[in-house]
């Protein structure tokens, strides 16, 4: 494993991210002005006062990208919590599974995969409703059929290896051999997954946002400021750079994180990354 | 023995002569060329073809005047002339009206129009299966009678004013059609060609129109699910009109003298609705605090810039009995707040605001509930969808508050109904409201029926928070257009691109 | 081909078929499961109690459920879509219309992003730090990072506004009766797609490429005499391949209906917009004959990506030795 500060994009990646991380800490207690504020002024230019200028109800711009950070973190650890928990524990299932069983997880997972997110989202926001939670949900839902695709070949891969085979002859048992051989054996795959797919979450709720599905205010994704900007991208072309390009840093950031960790824990790399 | 009402004959005439002239009004005298292609960008697409079977806002604005045509018309300045009736006639008890057809009309099929067309037209909005918004205003049509191909005679139960007015919405239909979702022969100035759903829908002029031929050669919509990429085929010149404008923002696009910034009236309203029947809000003074301790006009600003405009009730300026009451509660928080306390919530309160997902009505949540802050009043904004809103809101009332916008024009006579979704229930408003239909003249019915606005809006039964703004933007070489959007619709028979 | 190959096929072929059965059974329950009734959006404000019902009648929603399932199950049979329960016209050509323009979209954006990416991915896997190598890979984290609406947005801002050169959006009404316009209101949205999918296609490439550089076929190969690029088709191709045409199958599959968000900016009226409008009124119907489409198509392109990795590796058929990420 090489040391970390040999390893620049896990380096970059980890500062960007805990950047993010900080700023969505800080706004669940402090932000330059309250949401219920708008005194502003309509659309005011960037100033000492309000950084990055306001919106059309006279809202400070530079505490709604914050409260962005905030839900974009949100959105991607949990969205990515579910897909790992829902998709990975149908992963590890398939990946034992042996012949026709096999095949039928195999459809199985296409079927997942098949059933586009969009839809998943549509269905859950008439189920429940309009929330941040709805769209969590359908985001995490849909990226559970990726970590159920990549789980499932890490456990085959894994299961292929000399010392299962030794160790069930030795008599251990399945269930002693997943915990002890398969899950350390493929969570740094997974953990390179998450990371990836927390940019994915990322970008799917921007796209949901822009259909108008997005989280309802007061959690106002980056997405969402985007969707409510191009309206005023003329009169106030900030309001719809900056958000776009704080989502575009966020997942660059976590991107690099992937790399990175990729990087740490792959061994038989002599090639950079 | 029937009394010839003079209803204006003269006036009509005057009427038609100003409809014409304002959607004709800038261009002077332009022949028809038949072969100038329109092309009409929109938001709106029908769902179907038939106004009586839910086609919806969209089927309005691309069949009302341009393939359908009624026994009247609603001219863009609001007033009603005659159409494909050439007049009528009211007996003296007002309860049997006569109307005369024009002879030698068309269906674009090539059947000729008689008089069972008519009925079976007036009947198709009443049936059991009509999923018409007018049916219930004709209520009080008793029977309908066919003497010859050119006469109808209606019979009604009970006199009805705004008989004429709501004929205005009946589409024509050809009675020997079979299908109406998805095919459209009707008498107007254009035949229906051609629908792409989510993509276009096209009109070509009908050479053998009764009337005067179209302007244009052809009409083609455009539908958009995104007010961008609308406002972007007009810049690129792909579509020659937008029929609405969703923000102020965007019009500086068309700031250059390429295109023309029209602002008409529009009858659409955004209400902050309470459910009249449950607390806080059947209390009368709550009603009134919260009224007074919103910013409407600074709302407006926001939302809208210099257009638009706050009307203080439910009546549109095209209405007959429009008047403005925007200061029966101006804004004032003090009083507001001393209101509440007099109504028993010195501390305030909370309340569950159902909140549509899409604009503007998320922002004015986050507005109201601003606002309310202010004066102790906690807002909890509950977002809900088209479908959450119909069945909780509308159908089962199941809310608190609400927020809501009502396209309709003369639509305050719900304030008569204690049935409608915001409960209203005010027996002198209620009794003032079904007599303004039985009176004998337009005049009589205007101010009974200002009077009852009146009453509505001091008993704050709904804040009508601001009219919207109609913006209608054209290349500058186009003209003729409607300006004004009455219930949608969108007469394209009169453009002309120089 | 040797029969156990073609046993397995016909094996998972049958498997594929009652599993797309099964599929279509869960989305007819779903839809039903969600509150909400098609009548809701045909009825106006205003609308009486006698009204409301009346919808419910038209579109057939008081009708018991079995009722409606048995009616379902046989219309699909006869791959007969029935009619729109809002629109009232018939859903198959509606499909078969939308087809003609997400097809092209779809497919003509896969072979631009499989052209582009692969050269990109296998010239960015390589170590050296010259000026291209290094573009290329920023370029590429740059265009999985933007989400594809803006790419869409900065394109039509670009090409359409400020150039003037193809349309901001739209089809053709005539739709590929006017070749010229079809396919000028392509090109964007094509363009669009193609940039996003071809960044996320160069980073599985590229990761391939590292993990055959990396591999021991590789250095064996090597070791033996053969050049690099000898060895690269001979073995690198052949393992490092396998993980690519996965995600292929499953890119090319979710571009289909989830290119709604291309289909607003562009407005164009393909398989995604029916969806979500079909999904909005309700119109079960519209939405049940566009999922048997797209559950189809994506059946068939995970059986293809199937057969390419068997082909291509006959040991890939229990374990698979390939990167995953």
């Amino acid at each position: 494993m090489r040391p970390i500060s040999r390893n620049s994009k896990l380096l970059s990646g980890s500062i960007l991210v805990a950047f993010f991380f900080f700023v969505a800490i800080i706004s669940l207690t402090w932000t330059p002005f309250k949401l219920d504020d708008m005194s502003g002024g309509r659309l005011s230019s960037p100033s000492w006062r309000h950084f990055l200028g306001t919106d059309t109800l006279g809202r400070d711009q530079l505490s709604r990208v914050m409260i962005g950070a905030r839900i974009a973190i949100e959105v991607g650890f949990l969205a990515v919590l579910i897909g790992i928990l829902v998709g990975g524990s149908i992963g590890i299932i398939a990946g034992f599974a042996r012949g026709k069983w096999d095949d039928l997880f195999t459809s199985f997972l296409d079927t997942l995969i098949a059933f586009p997110t969009l839809l998943l989202a549509m269905l859950i926001i008439a189920a429940r409703g309009s929330s941040l939670f709805s769209g969590i949900l359908a985001i995490g839902l849909g990226i559970s059929s990726v970590f159920a695709r990549v789980t499932r070949l890490l456990v085959k891969s894994v299961l292929s290896r000399d010392f299962i085979t030794a160790a069930r002859v030795s008599g251990t048992t399945w269930p002693r051999i997943t915990l002890i051989h398969v899950i350390p054996n493929i969570w740094p795959t997974l953990l390179v997954t998450s990371a990836l797919q927390i940019g994915v979450a990322g970008l799917a709720e921007a796209s949901l946002s822009f259909l108008g599905l997005g989280a309802p205010p007061p959690n106002d994704s980056w997405g969402s400021l985007l969707q409510q900007a191009q309206n005023t991208v003329y009169s106030a072309p900030l309001s719809a750079i900056v958000p776009g390009l704080c989502l575009v840093l966020f997942v660059i950031s976590v991107n690099l994180l992937a790399d990175g960790i990729r990087f740490h824990f792959d061994q038989n790399s002599r090639v950079a990354p | 023995m029937t009394t010839k009402v003079i209803i204006r004959r003269k006036l009509i005439a005057a009427a038609v002569a100003v409809g014409l002239a304002v959607a004709v009004l800038p261009s002077g005298a332009h022949a028809a060329d038949p072969t100038t292609v329109i092309n009409v960008g929109s938001l709106y697409e029908p769902q179907n073809l038939d106004n009586t079977a839910g086609g919806g806002q969209g089927v309005t604005e691309a069949l009302n005047g341009n393939v359908y045509e009624g026994l009247f018309k609603l001219n863009d300045d609001g007033s009603v002339s005659n159409l494909l009736a050439t007049g009528y006639t009211v007996s003296s008890d007002g309860l049997t009206y006569t109307f005369t057809l024009h002879s030698g009309v068309k269906f674009s099929s090539g059947k000729s129009l008689t008089s069972a067309d008519v009925k079976f037209s007036i009947e198709k909005v009443i049936a059991p299966t009509s999923l018409s918004a007018r049916k219930s205003s004709f209520g009080p049509i008793a029977s309908i009678d066919t003497p010859n191909d050119t006469t109808v005679v209606v019979k009604l139960s009970q006199r009805s004013i705004s008989l004429i007015y709501n004929l205005s919405y009946v589409w024509i239909f050809n009675s020997t059609a079979t299908d109406f979702q998805t095919h459209a022969d009707g008498t107007g100035p254009y035949v229906f060609t051609n629908w792409v759903k989510g993509s276009t829908l096209t009109l070509t002029r009908n050479p053998n129109y009764w009337g005067t031929p179209a302007k244009n050669g052809s009409v083609v919509f455009h539908y958009f699910t995104d007010a961008t990429s609308l406002n972007n085929a007009l810049l690129t010149k792909a579509v020659d009109v937008i029929t609405s404008v969703q923000s102020p923002d965007a019009l500086k696009q068309f700031a250059s003298s390429a295109y023309k910034i029209n602002n008409g009236n529009s009858t659409t309203k955004l209400l902050l609705a309470f459910n009249d029947r449950v607390a806080p809000f059947n209390n009368k003074l709550v009603r009134q605090a919260i009224t007074s301790a919103i910013d409407r006009k600074k709302f407006l600003q926001s939302v809208w810039g210099n257009y638009g405009q706050v009307t203080g009730s439910m009546v549109p300026p095209k209405d007959p009995w429009y008047e403005d009451l925007s200061n029966v509660y101006p804004y004032n928080p003090t009083a507001a707040k001393a209101e509440l306390a007099k109504a028993g919530y010195p501390n305030g309160f909370t309340f569950r605001l159902d909140t549509p997902t899409y604009d503007p009505h998320p922002a004015a949540a986050a507005f109201i509930k601003a606002q309310l802050a202010l004066v102790g009043v906690i807002v909890n904004i509950n977002s809900v969808t088209d479908d959450q809103w119909y069945n909780n809101v509308y159908k089962a009332h199941d809310f608190v508050a609400t927020l809501q916008e009502h396209v309709n024009d003369r639509d305050l006579v719900w304030y008569g109904n204690p049935n409608f979704y915001w409960g209203y229930n005010n027996p002198a408003v209620t009794k003032l409201i079904n007599a303004s239909e039985q009176v004998r003249s337009l005049r009589t019915q205007t101010l009974d029926l200002k009077k009852a606005n009146e009453l509505i809006v001091a008993d704050a039964a709904s804040d009508w928070i601001y009219l919207y703004p109609q913006i209608v933007v054209a290349t500058s070489n186009l003209s003729g257009y409607p300006i004004n959007g009455l219930n949608s619709q969108f007469y394209a028979y009169g453009i002309v691109k120089a | 081909m040797n029969k156990s190959l073609v046993r397995y096929l016909i094996r998972r072929f049958l498997i594929l078929c009652a599993t797309f059965c099964t599929s279509l059974v869960a989305i007819f329950v779903l839809l039903r499961l969600v509150p909400g009734d098609p009548s809701d959006s045909l009825i106006p404000i205003g609308a009486t109690p006698d009204q409301i019902l009346a919808a419910k009648h038209l579109v057939g929603t008081d009708k018991p459920l079995f009722f409606q399932f048995t009616h379902w199950v046989t219309q699909t049979a006869s791959l007969h879509f029935g009619n729109s329960l809002t629109s009232g016209s018939p859903i198959a050509p509606e499909i078969f219309a939308r087809l003609q323009i997400t097809i092209p979209l779809t497919v003509s954006a896969f072979l631009i992003a499989l052209t582009l990416s692969i050269p990109t991915g296998i010239i960015a896997a390589r170590k050296s730090s010259t000026w291209y190598v290094k573009f290329l890979n920023y370029f590429s984290q740059l265009g999985i990072a933007i989400p594809v609406f803006w790419v869409g947005l900065i394109s039509v801002y670009l090409f359409a506004l400020k150039l003037n050169l193809l349309p901001a959006g739209g089809f053709p009404a005539t739709s590929w009766h006017d070749p010229v316009g079809a396919i000028k209101s392509l090109i964007l949205p094509v363009l669009t797609v193609s940039f996003v999918m071809g960044a996320s296609l160069t980073r599985y490439v590229k990761s391939a490429t590292l993990d055959v550089l990396n591999s021991d076929f590789l250095r064996t190969s090597r070791s033996l005499g053969y050049s690099f690029g000898k060895s690269m088709w001979r073995h690198g191709i052949r393992n490092g391949a396998a993980p690519v045409i996965s995600v292929l199958g499953i890119e090319f599959a979710t571009t289909f209906v989830g290119a709604v968000v291309v289909e607003t900016v562009f407005a164009l009226p393909g398989l995604g917009s029916l969806l979500v409008k079909g999904i909005q009124e309700h119109d079960y119907p519209t939405v049940q004959g566009v999922l048997f489409v797209s559950t189809l198509i994506v059946m068939i392109s995970g059986f293809v990506a199937d057969i390419l990795q068997k082909w291509l590796d006959p040991r890939l058929n229990k374990y698979s030795q390939g990167s995953v990420t």
